[in-house]
């Protein structure tokens, strides 16, 4: 029984080491129309969409990096959204404190400073927490990315 | 000189944060740190599964044929079905559909709710409907089913954004409370990590001091069924129901795709048998009841802090 632990780790290792070392690649295999196969080469860090879906003229979203801010009950929070090929490629968060996570103040008491145990550790870790409270943020910056 | 570089996204519905401790230059840090992120959202085209378009979804349908796929598909399906077999189905990747069923079904970005249209149906799917040829580097599914890699996938991306950081002398991942820390943090001690209390939003329960290792926990408290509050993210693939053993259950393993299942598979099986299943895996973790009892695993007092 001492082995499995080990035959598991071994597992993972291999399995990360294998993916690293190539492309993540997602294969095209079901005849579906309009499949992107998308492969980022990690090596270089580019991202190559071999088959292009969207034109710009049907695309939902016009290409750049849009800003939109919200708030929640940590206070602001920032985001830059970027959008390739039509589609969001990148949500960008300024300012988080990952010691925190972002449901730490009492919203019954905000603007009492409190002091966290959390002051006391780099970094939590707990269930996933859901990027609900981002959504307004995103939703802003979505807004002015939007095709007229 | 060391200095910290930090970076944070929105991906696989939650936040990813990585930080770097480095005498490195800034270019370098901030380079790789942007390619630790893509590991998260390469993961998430491919494992997604509220996107319809993602590799594993559009593997549901077709069955009693052998499917080509990703080498990242193929070793996330592959591992979840290890740890199926380990913990005799405690832990099985085929609820997808019940998932669906429950209201998880809504993409946090779109807010496109997905409705799969399996072909006949069964309600008696297990990890035993699917078939790995690993020379083929293929997937064979005996039925339609739905394949949900959620506690597999978030760990995978860990582990592979881990690789991309080597050469630095302290990082740590967190991908939404599932970590991977490295080295040493900027204070030149090992990392000190809080579990988050279940339901003391922002306090922590117990801190650990550890380092070189994946820390992932599976709750009840944060995700819970719109559609049925009985019901939270984390189901028994045998009962369909939401076990109520545990409220937390953390653990402590080599690499982030093994902490990560294992948290689910031992929040399932409850906190007896999910001690029992630690120490066959060898891994560390804490099982955390509504009581708030803490039971702790063999090892588990050597990572503990204060």
């Amino acid at each position: 029984m001492a082995k499995m632990g080990n035959k598991l780790v071994a597992m993972c290792s291999a399995a990360v080491g294998l993916i690293y070392a190539g492309a993540y690649a997602a294969t095209n295999n079901q005849a579906s129309p309009a499949n992107a196969t998308i492969a980022t080469n990690h090596a270089t860090g580019t991202t190559d969409n071999a088959s292009v879906a969207n034109t710009s003229s049907s695309a939902l979203y016009k290409d750049g990096t849009y800003t939109g801010s919200g708030y929640d009950r940590r206070g602001t929070v920032d985001v830059a959204v970027t959008i390739a090929q039509g589609k969001i490629s990148n949500v960008q968060i300024a300012n988080y404190d990952m010691r925190y996570s972002e449901s730490y103040i009492n919203p019954v008491l905000p603007q009492e400073v409190v002091q966290r145990q959390s002051d006391n550790v780099d970094v939590v870790s707990g269930a996933t927490s859901s990027s609900e409270d981002f959504q307004a943020a995103v939703q802003e910056a979505l807004a002015q990315a939007q095709n007229k | 000189m060391m200095m910290t570089y930090t970076k944070s996204i929105v991906s696989m519905d939650t936040i990813i944060s990585i930080k770097i401790v480095t005498s490195l230059s800034q270019t370098i840090a901030e380079g790789k740190i942007d390619q630790a992120l893509s590991a998260f959202r390469a993961v998430e085209t491919i494992c997604s599964r509220f996107d319809p378009q993602s590799e594993v979804m559009r593997l549901q349908n077709t069955v009693g044929t052998p499917i080509p796929v990703s080498r990242l598909l193929f070793e996330a399906i592959s591992f979840a079905c290890e740890l199926a077999n380990f913990t005799e189905g405690a832990f099985d990747p085929t609820v997808g559909q019940t998932m669906e069923k429950n209201g998880f079904n809504r993409n946090y970005l779109t807010g496109q709710i997905i409705e799969s249209k399996l072909q006949n149906v069964s309600h008696k799917n297990s990890y035993k409907d699917i078939v790995l040829d690993h020379a083929h580097q293929t997937v064979l599914l005996k039925k339609p089913l739905i394949i949900d890699l959620g506690a597999v996938a978030k760990g995978l991306a860990v582990d592979l954004a881990a690789k991309e950081l080597q050469e630095f002398e302290g990082f740590a991942i967190d991908a939404g409370g599932d970590l991977f820390v490295s080295g040493l943090n900027h204070r030149q001690e090992p990392w000190k990590i809080g579990i988050h209390h279940p339901f003391e939003h922002g306090k922590i329960i117990c801190s650990l001091c550890l380092t070189n290792a994946a820390v992932c926990t599976s709750g009840s408290y944060e995700r819970k069924s719109k559609t049925d509050l009985s019901i939270h993210h984390l189901i028994d693939p045998q009962t369909k129901i939401s076990p109520g053993d545990l409220v937390s259950a953390t653990v402590i393993a080599p690499f982030a795709m093994m902490a990560d299942a294992f948290s689910t598979a031992v929040f399932i099986q409850g906190h007896k048998k999910g001690l029992e299943t630690l120490e066959k895996a060898e891994v560390d973790g804490i099982l955390i009841t509504p009581k708030l009892d803490m039971h702790l695993s063999k090892h588990m007092k050597r990572y503990l802090y204060e």
